[in-house]
């Protein structure tokens, strides 16, 4: 697979409930509190969570870790900011939830299948000469602010 | 016969038919327990089953459940509760958890679908499991499972089976009818029509091809021996009856004839239930008129209440009364006396049944003994008027033998001294001849004295009056034997003197008697070669008897009539010397003592001379 240019950078972080009254300092204090943190089957998590050798709870999908999260099921979402936020608004909890941290900042791309019909590489150079454009005329700012990403 | 017929009507059930009967009742009601019991063992254990299966389901999805409610994954939970409907008891299923509310029923066509109204519990059973998450209760799981389900299942088996074995139970009485049929109850038929028209006497009806098994068999045999038994006892019956027969008509003989009245009433009504000919002629009513009728019918009144009171009496004392004589007025006889007994004959259990009586017409033995008594007063009356003439004759009698022995004993004295002197002082003159007739006139002189003693001596002992005393009889045996035996005479004379009791009498008296008789046994014994002389005595029945055994010439007991007769003699004067006056004595004296004498002898063996005097308190 060839990937893209980075389009926009995306935290990874934790999202906890407004009211739990957790104090840490760093992550080996959530290990020392057995804390668990909810993440989703299949997503590869920050390097420090391995580290750290935090509890996880999996789930299917990130909705279901901020469902749980808005219910007291867990302390901790592992999430992308941008979507927590988003689920979370969609399922009227914004209000109780905060961020906490960013673990990391990882850059969103697309993939384009080498073996796939046609001829990758021009395509793959014509994504990434088009998201230049569209980063330098603003156009890729717009459209992710009208999407809600700042 | 006809009896027999009639019970066979009123019971038409035969035992074909009570077998069939029984056979179809019995396989129905064995059928019904074995499918009532069939059915309620597995609906119990189908239910128990249902109610397992159901807690099996409730933990399995509750904790199958467990991370999709935690993770709020209404997909998964979605799948897991519809799963739950694979296990076709399942009617309903229902999750209640935070966020998280679905309920599911079972559907016919689609399998199942969700619903918001959950089914009533009816028929089914309701599983709640809690689902917790490390310990947290997260939701509440409800499982319906549908009895109904299993039920219909069972239903259909229980029909299935039961046809089967109503197939099963239709052949089964069909067999066992086939079966009983042959081997008993055509056997039994056989039977019971050979019972049936079975009759002593008669010839036996026959058992005809039917085979017969094991204990009917035994049953026929038994039934054969029976009827050759019976057949025995028939005979004996019917000669039995005759004996019997004829026993009741010699008894119905004898009480007829019987020659006093016999009847008996019945103890309700003393109504006559028999007469004898006997009681016929005395009342002169017959059996036939008298039958079930009582004495107010035939009697006067008073002697009517007086039969049935003395009839009552007996019932009620229950045993024997006898009436000594009672009057009865017959048809024919006038007023007739009886003498009647009155028993009472109870029945088996011991309650007066009827009340027998038997009356002897004693009309004639009272007009006898009412004679008897008139004559004997007449007879008194001249016994006493002979007794004294009697007596006055026996004294005047007395008077006159006293007198008479005497008076002759002057002239015999004097016709005795001169027959002395003439024989003394003229015997030189006096032949021969003269002298021997005057010897002659000597020797009769003296025979008259001793008559005429003898007759003073028995006059003696018959008069004067009795002085009662005591009476030492050892005694006065004692006293006469040394007076009677002189010193040689006591050499000779062997005498066995046994203890003798007191006597009460007049002494003087009874010592006369007892010389007599003891001079008698030594003068008879005198030519005997046993001389022995035995006194004693015994008592018995108011009396003791004293006894004087010798061995002499004893008597001809032909003639002992004589032997207490005044000068009658059974042994001529030159055998033994004597005037016959001796033991008339004894017998006057003990006579007036109120005694008895007798003899017992043979000739040359000996006599025996018993008196007995009443015994007194001395």
């Amino acid at each position: 697979m060839a990937i893209s240019d980075s389009i926009m950078e995306n935290e990874v972080g934790l999202f906890k409930r407004k009211s739990d009254p957790l104090r840490f300092s760093d992550l080996a204090d959530l290990k020392n509190q057995n804390i668990i943190v909810g993440t989703v089957a299949g997503y590869i998590n920050p390097k420090e969570l391995y580290d750290a050798n935090i509890q996880t709870e999996q789930v299917s999908d990130d909705a279901l870790n901020m469902l749980k999260l808005a219910n007291g099921r867990i302390r901790f979402v592992l999430i992308d900011k941008r979507l927590g936020a988003y689920l979370a608004e969609k399922q009227k909890t914004l209000d109780q939830i905060e961020w906490l941290m960013t673990l990391e900042i990882i850059p969103l791309r697309i993939g384009i299948m080498k073996n796939s019909s046609g001829d990758w590489r021009k395509r793959l150079a014509d994504f990434n000469a088009a998201l230049l454009a569209m980063k330098r005329d603003g156009t890729l700012s717009a459209i992710l602010a009208r999407h809600g990403f700042r | 016969m006809k009896k027999m017929n009639n019970r066979e009507k009123r019971n038409p059930a035969s035992i074909q038919t009570l077998v069939v009967m029984g056979l179809v009742i019995g396989a129905t009601m064995l059928i019904a327990v074995m499918g009532i019991t069939y059915y309620a063992y597995n609906r119990t254990t189908q239910e128990k089953k249902v109610a397992r299966d159901n807690e099996n389901l409730c933990d399995q999805f509750a904790a199958s459940l467990e991370y999709p409610v935690w993770n709020f994954d209404a997909t998964q939970v979605r799948i897991i509760l519809e799963s739950a409907f694979l296990d076709e008891s399942v009617a309903a299923i229902a999750l209640n958890a935070e966020q998280m509310r679905y309920s599911f029923v079972s559907d016919s066509e689609k399998g199942s679908r969700e619903t918001i109204i959950l089914p009533p519990i009816g028929n089914r059973i309701v599983g709640n499991r809690s689902i917790t998450h490390k310990g947290t209760p997260i939701g509440t799981l409800t499982i319906y499972s549908d009895i109904g389900v299993v039920l219909a299942k069972l239903n259909s088996d229980l029909f299935f089976f039961g046809s089967i074995i109503a197939a099963l139970d239709i052949f089964l009485i069909a067999s066992l009818f086939i079966l009983l049929r042959v081997i008993i109850l055509r056997p039994l038929g056989v039977l019971e029509q050979y019972a049936r028209s079975y009759e002593p006497g008669s010839a036996r009806p026959p058992f005809g091809k039917t085979k017969f098994f094991g204990e009917l068999a035994s049953l026929r045999a038994s039934i054969e021996k029976m009827a050759s038994l019976l057949e025995q006892r028939y005979a004996e019956l019917q000669r039995a009856a005759a004996t019997l027969g004829e026993n009741r008509k010699f008894l119905d003989d004898v009480v007829q004839n019987i020659p006093a009245m016999i009847f008996v009433k019945d103890a309700e009504n003393l109504a006559f239930v028999q007469l004898n000919k006997t009681g016929e002629a005395l009342l002169g009513y017959s059996f036939a008129e008298l039958a079930g009728k009582n004495d107010r019918d035939f009697f006067p009144a008073d002697q009517a209440d007086f039969f049935i009171r003395m009839d009552k009496n007996c019932l009620a004392e229950g045993k024997l009364i006898d009436i000594p004589e009672e009057r009865i007025f017959t048809k024919t006889q006038g007023e007739r006396i009886l003498h009647t007994r009155k028993i009472p004959l109870a029945d088996t259990e011991g309650k007066p049944k009827y009340l027998l009586g038997i009356s002897e017409d004693i009309t004639e033995k009272k007009d006898i003994e009412r004679q008897l008594r008139d004559l004997n007063a007449t007879l008194e009356q001249r016994v006493a008027e002979r007794t004294a003439v009697l007596e006055v004759l026996n004294k005047e009698l007395e008077t006159f033998s006293y007198s008479v022995s005497h008076d002759l004993r002057t002239p015999l004295r004097a016709i005795e001294g001169f027959s002395q002197l003439l024989s003394q002082e003229y015997s030189k003159v006096l032949d021969s001849e003269g002298k021997r007739r005057l010897n002659t006139i000597i020797a009769n002189v003296k025979k008259m004295e001793a008559l005429i003693a003898g007759l003073l001596a028995l006059s003696r002992a018959s008069k004067g009056e009795l002085k009662f005393s005591k009476i030492d009889m050892n005694k006065v045996v004692a006293e006469l034997c040394d007076e009677l035996l002189d010193e040689k005479s006591r050499e000779e004379y062997s005498l066995i003197v046994n203890d003798l009791p007191p006597a009460w009498g007049d002494s003087t008296l009874i010592r006369q008697a007892l010389e007599n008789l003891l001079s008698n046994a030594i003068k008879y014994s005198g030519k005997s070669q046993i001389k022995t002389i035995e006194i004693g005595a015994s008592s018995a029945q108011g009396f003791c008897t004293y006894y004087i055994k010798d061995h002499g010439a004893g008597f001809d007991p032909e003639y002992s009539g004589k032997l207490f007769k005044a000068f009658e003699r059974l042994h001529g004067q030159k055998e033994f010397e004597g005037v016959g006056i001796g033991l008339a004595i004894v017998k006057s004296i003990i006579a007036r003592h109120g005694g008895s004498v007798r003899a017992e002898g043979a000739p040359d063996q000996g006599a025996t001379f018993y008196f007995s005097l009443p015994l007194r308190s001395v």
